[in-house]
């Protein structure tokens, strides 16, 4: 490769701290690495769904690794990425069981409990106790990149009435949800329009004039509150410095795997009182994948499906066109539970394909990843949190163990895997995950190689 | 000692085992709201103060802890007020630029959420896109332009006509007139964009969505100035007039309320409830009456509602809530009403699509008033809350009952219990029974009936409408029943025959007053009522009910009480 860096765009590159995309002039001779031996950046992909599975559907009969385990019926889309695929079972979430689907997803994404909310005259309401993992994780691992971290939905009919909570999944603090994108193809402007262009805009520095001043009143208003109030405009504070960080950052040069796709034309607008779960959730994957292999960010959480939510799979046949949540609680109708299960590991399956089509070096973007893929109960049917359907792709770089059903000590904390993700993808640093019955400070050593 | 004791029963009487937090025998306090009426969530009635009526009575002579008003806590702009703002300020072409973010809700309402969101690094890139693009929008309309550049520019220099638009618009943005250093940092920024692209009207797009993104304009502020006779902070006239404008018209104070603050006329309760009666004159207040009460009636389900009935689809629902929402208008503000007629009221509005479900012929084109037959009392008869609150095929006393308790009457319901199967059983051919009947048998055991005793008779009246709300006489062959007894468990047990003589039930119901007002007070809060604040809130309700219990006379009583004059720092 003829390849010659300037000194100079070298120089700004680190000035201006921001990760520079994989340059194929940097990689070693087997292409596993920069020629530095810095190793490809490592990901943490959370992908979630709501209302649980058909548990003796989704359990795979035996455990082991490679040939000795089988994918269950629920996890037959995924047949194409079984080498990939880690399956753990019989964990329990911890925390106390307050309240259906609240408890599961704080406790899978913050390993924590829930905080109730006042109801007031309003329906139960709930919010994380304690920030989400994938934002410790960002912290870490995203602080270097354009974007710390990426926050997607493809359902759109999330139940916003409950509090944040079952609206989202990251957590900047228990009162900073983060607001997921939605639609595609705000999703391409936010990712690639701007970013891959060559020179300096000249609107720039004076956007981020702008965003001094208004940091300086933001400052000047902090002063004079309370310390509740303070805290909330930290995150104010802290989101003007990212995005002045944004502004100024370099281009990003499409290099290596690192390309500017084509505009999307899907957008997440409704077809026939229809959502387009499907195509939404593969575009969404096919961008998520790109911006991994330019490094515009390393940590993304998506909502695929809300929990409760009021999302339809039309296509389950004859009968009421109730939503998913509502079949859960229907014992006669568990098989088309079990049908949208099946769906739901279609469309996952979507994702792992868009991440294992872009390659880096010898491996692929899903090499370089964890992607942890769970849900907010174990089945809808009693919203039990018990032998909880965990799935994890990816080995973050060699570091995971794949191509392995897992069958822990029944009881075992949730909190564990997620502990075995924070260290795979973030490093030894992180020693122990959450807060109170969900704090873990002992990894599940079985999915990691060393 | 009474008081105890009556909390006592409530308590043990409720007994939902494992439905509340901290494992049987402890009880949240946040889900068990005494059954006395608004009450600050968490507090229990205690028999300090002597201040609790017991249940039943009227409250003739109550006492209260020391009034002291609530903590002054910055509030996010919800998206209704931003957007309304960039409409009244930089006007329509700005308003249609943007792109919202739900609001987050909290206590049911997005006004309490927006007392403690945080703003995100999400936000903060969204208020800047949003920042430019308004007025990027504005400046290429000519209209727009002209009220925003209230001055001829000499050129990209023009420091002095910079500062004019800074001052014009600032003051409409940050609702206020804004400190010199403020005018002085936000000409600086427009001047600098101005010379660096050679255009003012480029400095100017800098200089507005600089203002669009300051603290001053993104959080509702209020600080007061300290008051040493009341030992409080007292919020400083245009503070009042803000959170007066938000409140009831959901924008930014116009230049006429403004005005008033500036003068001193909103010094006294004189002053301001003229300010409030004016802006209920208008049509932003009757948007604002149907938002809220919209809310409250958890009517956005309706725009994902699904439904096997073919006769339900997405126009049908969407001219329900439409329904509803001018029914909340109409009977706040259309007449002097008292505004309990809600849950009475005969009036209706229906179009080609709801007009057939209530059996009437539809109007040629848009909304009909009509009058509803003596069957169809209130909101509680209405398409829109009878279908929401409905399964697919089958009704859901339940869900319409719980309805009733917690928006109307502010009394919690504890949540099923985690291991709970929530499903009546369908229906038997060998053994023909109604749903009511079928919920009955599923719930008929102790430890579903401490929970659905307190939903379901809430529910009961109205079985003669089916899962869409039209009128129907049997459920699976066996004929409905409507009747039951109101509030068994605490009030006066009354017996009721169908919908009419629940809803006079309802209306005359001092919880339900008591509710409405603390509902309403907390949209002017953004945030719950304290305990402290009990004897504000009695006040407010009884100048509610002196006054007939017109919409707008409780809305008077709310702006002219100390609790909306007065807050605390933290």
């Amino acid at each position: 490769m003829g390849f010659r860096l300037s000194r100079r765009f070298l120089l700004r590159g680190a000035g201006a701290a921001i990760a520079l995309p994989t340059l194929e002039a940097m990689l070693n001779a087997h292409g596993t690495a920069f020629a530095q031996g810095m190793a490809f950046p490592r990901r943490y992909v959370v992908w979630f769904f709501g209302n649980g599975v058909v548990l003796p559907r989704w359990r795979p009969a035996a455990q082991g690794q490679g040939s000795a385990w089988q994918l269950s019926e629920a996890l037959q889309p995924l047949a194409a990425h079984k080498e990939q695929l880690t399956v753990v079972t019989g964990c329990n979430v911890r925390t106390p069981g307050r309240r259906g689907h609240h408890d599961g997803v704080a406790a899978m994404m913050s390993a924590a409990e829930i905080s109730p909310l006042p109801a007031g005259n309003a329906p139960y309401a709930s919010r994380f106790s304690q920030r989400s993992l994938d934002q410790d994780l960002a912290d870490v691992i995203g602080a270097q990149t354009r974007f710390k971290s990426l926050q997607l939905r493809v359902s759109k009919r999330i139940v916003r009435g409950e509090g944040p909570t079952l609206a989202f999944l990251s957590h900047a603090s228990p009162t900073a949800p983060l607001e997921a994108t939605e639609n595609p193809v705000a999703l391409f402007n936010q990712l690639f329009t701007g970013v891959m262009s060559a020179p300096n805009d000249p609107r720039n520095g004076l956007r981020a004039n702008v965003l001094d001043a208004v940091r300086d009143e933001t400052r000047a208003l902090q002063a004079k509150l309370g310390a509740a109030d303070r805290a909330r405009l930290d995150q104010h504070l802290t989101g003007i410095s990212e995005l002045r960080q944004r502004i100024q950052a370099l281009p990003v040069q499409p290099i290596g795997a690192c390309r500017v796709p084509g505009a999307p034309s899907q957008t997440n607008a409704d077809v026939n009182g229809q959502e387009p779960l499907e195509p939404v959730n593969r575009v969404m994957s096919e961008l998520v994948a790109l911006a991994f292999a330019c490094d515009l960010t390393r940590v993304v959480t998506m909502q695929f499906s809300g929990s409760v939510g009021n999302h339809t799979y039309s296509w389950l046949g004859a009968g009421p066109r109730a939503s998913e949540h509502a079949l859960t609680h229907d014992q006669n109708e568990q098989g088309k539970v079990h049908d949208a299960v099946v769906f739901t590991m279609r469309c996952f399956a979507q994702t792992l394909a868009a991440m294992k089509g872009v390659t880096e070096g010898t491996s692929t973007v899903l090499d370089n990843s964890a992607v942890l893929c769970t849900s907010d109960v174990s089945e809808g049917y009693t919203h039990s949190g018990n032998d909880y359907p965990i799935l994890i792709a990816g080995s973050a770089g060699g570091r995971l163990r794949t191509n392995v059903h897992h069958r822990a000590a029944l009881g075992r904390n949730t909190s564990d895997v997620l502990l075995s993700l924070m260290q795979a993808v973030g490093g030894p640093s992180f020693t122990a995950v959450g807060a109170g019955t969900g704090r873990s400070t002992t990894p599940m050593r079985e999915l990691l190689t060393s | 000692m009474r008081l105890v004791t009556l909390a006592t029963v409530w308590l043990a009487l409720l007994g939902c085992e494992g439905a509340f937090d901290g494992g049987a025998g402890v009880v949240d306090p946040e889900r068990a709201a005494p059954p006395d009426g608004p009450r600050p969530p968490g507090a229990l009635p205690t028999a300090s103060g002597g201040g609790v009526a017991a249940p039943g009575s009227d409250p003739a002579a109550p006492t209260f802890p020391p009034f002291r008003p609530g903590a002054l806590r910055p509030r996010v702009l919800l998206g209704a007020w931003y957007r309304n703002t960039l409409r009244d300020v930089l006007g329509a072409p700005a308003a249609a630029a943007v792109t919202l973010a739900p609001d987050v809700t909290e206590g049911g309402l997005v006004t309490i959420g927006a007392s403690s969101r945080s703003l995100t690094a999400t936000d903060v890139s969204r208020f800047e896109a949003n920042a430019f693009a308004a007025a990027q929008a504005a400046l290429a309309d000519a209209a727009s332009r002209a009220r925003l550049v209230p001055c001829a520019p000499s050129g990209p220099s023009d420091a002095s006509c910079m500062r004019a638009v800074v001052s014009t618009t600032g003051r409409r943005l940050f609702r206020r007139p804004l400190t010199p250093d403020e005018v002085s940092r936000w000409q600086a920024v427009g001047l600098s964009a101005a010379q660096a692209s050679g255009q003012f009207t480029r400095g100017v797009e800098f200089a507005l969505a600089g203002l669009l993104q300051s603290p001053s304009f993104v959080y509702l502020e209020e600080r007061g100035t300290a008051d040493a006779a009341k030992g409080w902070q007292r919020l400083g006239a245009y503070e009042v007039a803000a959170r007066l404008s938000f409140f009831l018209v959901q924008s930014t104070p116009d230049d006429a309320l403004l005005e008033a603050a500036a003068t001193g006329a909103l010094d006294t309760p004189q002053g301001l409830r003229a300010q409030a009666q004016r802006l209920l004159r208008t049509s932003e207040a009757r948007e604002a009456v149907s938002s809220l009460f919209d809310e409250v009636f958890e009517l956005e389900a309706l725009a994902s509602a699904q439904k096997s009935d073919p006769a339900f689809d997405r126009g049908v629902a969407e001219s329900m809530r439409q329904e509803l929402r001018l029914l909340f208008a109409h009977v706040a503000l259309d007449a002097e009403q008292d505004f309990r007629d809600l849950v009475t009221t005969r009036i209706g509005f229906v179009d080609r699509r709801t007009a057939p479900l209530y059996g009437l012929a539809a109007p040629a084109t848009g909304v009909q008033p009509v009058e509803l037959p003596d069957t169809r009392p209130g909101v509680l008869t209405r398409l829109g809350f009878l279908a929401n609150k409905a399964h697919d095929v089958d009704t859901s006393p339940t869900h319409r009952g719980k309805l009733v308790r917690q928006r109307l009457l502010c009394m919690a319901v504890a949540m099923a219990p985690p291991d709970v199967v929530a499903q009546v059983p369908p229906p038997d051919t060998n053994h023909r029974r109604t749903f009511r009947q079928r919920l009955e048998d599923r719930t008929a055991e102790a430890r579903c009936q401490g929970c659905h005793r307190l939903m379901d008779p809430f529910g009961f009246p109205f079985e003669g409408f089916d899962s869409l709300g039209r009128p129907r006489t049997t459920d699976n062959g066996l004929p409905v029943d409507s009747t039951g007894t109101y509030d068994a468990l605490f009030l006066r047990a009354e017996r009721y025959q169908g919908p009419r003589d629940f809803t006079a039930l309802l209306h005359d119901d001092p919880r339900f007053s008591r509710c409405l007002t603390a509902t309403v007070f907390r949209q002017a809060m953004g945030r719950f009522e304290r305990d402290d604040e009990g004897q504000a809130l009695h006040e407010v309700h009884e100048a509610w009910k002196a006054g007939g219990y017109t919409y707008p006379t409780l809305v008077t009583a709310i702006v002219t009480s100390e609790a909306f004059r007065f807050g605390t720092l933290e």
